[in-house]
């Protein structure tokens, strides 16, 4: 079980660049289940290039393990307790930390992608200082 | 410890990993500063670690992982503790 410790507020960022011929090469069942979420994973099948967008789901994920980790170096999320949605197809991204104790935290995602390339930035932003300390 | 050619087999996974057929690799060289490996590399080596040696690593413990002696010495660990 995690405990959140809560930090002096502050802000604290991510980012991750994923190669999209490598990450093709990369990209089996077992590499899926062990990263995705079902709904994740649903996700992405829906489009004709799937793999683009779970690179681009994968480098958010990774954005918001670095923000996260900057923010407590304790802390180690798996990949599949950081869940990556969209408001709608192609839209807007957000995380969230499928843990027992949610994070006085919030998480701004942003990605994009060009070519061979995909690029996710997580901007985490503690809460108050002054806001409840969460133990498990 | 693990068998030559199981150290063997890892040396190849790695290799996979990065993407570097022909890299060299010591004990004391970090996965990510020597040899290379990135965050998908991470994903890419446990899969294949747990396929080719029938052991389930946890995303902590392969994040915790510095060098490849480390590596070596994970994979003996969980071998060991099942």
């Amino acid at each position: 079980m995690i405990t959140w410790i809560q930090q002096p507020a502050a802000i604290k960022v991510g980012n991750d660049l994923v190669y999209l011929p490598h990450f093709e090469q990369s990209l089996t069942t077992p590499f899926i289940r062990k990263v995705y979420t079902a709904e994740e994973r649903a996700y992405c099948d829906r489009f004709r290039d799937s793999t683009l967008r779970y690179a681009s789901t994968f480098a958010a994920k990774e954005a918001v393990y670095k923000a996260v980790k900057q923010w407590d170096s304790s802390l180690t999320l798996s990949w599949n307790k950081i869940a990556i949605s969209r408001e709608r197809i192609a839209g807007k991204p957000s995380v969230c930390l499928l843990v027992d104790q949610e994070p006085p935290v919030d998480i701004s995602l942003s990605i994009t992608h060009d070519g061979d390339y995909v690029w996710a930035v997580a901007l985490l932003s503690a809460r108050s200082t002054t806001s409840t300390q969460l133990n498990a | 410890m693990i068998e030559a050619t199981e150290l063997a087999q890892l040396k190849a996974i790695v290799r996979e990993s990065v993407f570097e057929e022909d890299l060299e690799i010591h004990p004391t060289d970090h996965l990510v500063t020597d040899l290379g490996l990135d965050s998908m590399g991470y994903v890419d080596l446990t899969v294949k670690i747990e396929l080719t040696f029938g052991i389930a690593i946890s995303d902590k413990a392969i994040r915790a992982v510095a060098t490849f002696q480390d590596l070596v010495h994970l994979i003996t660990q969980t071998k060991t503790n099942g």
